[in-house]
């Protein structure tokens, strides 16, 4: 019983902990990237990929 | 006896899941830049790759050997995008829940575990196949 109530406790209190534990971290070292960001580099890499694969060797110099 | 057992058991069990998300939540925060900056210096390197292959005097072969490394890597860049994404979402979720006062549950805590360890999956195995490309293109 006296377990279980500790546990409960436990229960209780850890989203607070973790929620503290999230901004202590975001606050200590940045803001980890946002989702707008990440996308941003999706979309140069799917343009630069483009550009890449499009490439034609054959237009190019031969050794 | 047996259900105080089994409650005493979940109990645990959610102390553990929340511990791991405390975990991930630190954790998190720097594998979550490490693993942006790894797809950034990617896609950095494609972004040179295109301006060598546009260049007409470079030969097709070095053409041909880009596209060829690109081809490797983009898949493994790719998953490590959607890993990534994939893990900021249910993480940014967890904490707007938290922020609310709510609590995100098990399913949520266990998932976002599960994303944390597929994310640092994925950051690993990118490391060298971004490593190829970023060679590639600076040998040029």
């Amino acid at each position: 019983m006296e377990l279980a109530a500790i546990i409960g406790i436990i229960l209780k209190t850890g989203p607070q902990a973790v929620s503290g534990i999230i901004h202590l971290i975001n606050d200590l070292k940045g803001e980890p990237p946002t989702q707008a960001q990440i996308d941003s580099f999706w979309a140069r890499h799917q343009s630069a990929y483009a550009d890449i694969m499009m490439e034609d060797p054959d237009t190019h110099a031969k050794d | 006896m047996p259900m105080k057992r089994h409650r005493a058991i979940w109990g645990i069990l959610g102390a553990l899941l929340v511990i791991l998300a405390a975990g991930c939540a630190s954790d998190g925060a720097k594998l979550r830049k490490s693993a942006y900056g790894a797809f950034g210096a990617y896609v950095a390197a494609e972004e040179a790759a295109a301006v060598v292959v546009k260049d007409k005097a470079v030969p097709a072969r070095v053409v041909i050997e880009i596209q060829k490394a690109v081809q490797v890597a983009a898949p493994v860049a790719e998953a490590l995008y959607h890993d990534l994404t994939r893990f900021a979402q249910a993480q940014d979720e967890i904490a707007a829940i938290y922020d609310a006062g709510g609590e995100p549950g098990e399913a949520r805590l266990t998932a976002l575990a599960q994303y944390f360890t597929a994310l640092q999956d994925s950051y690993s195995q990118s490391a060298d196949a971004i490593a190829a490309l970023v060679a590639l293109v600076k040998g040029r």
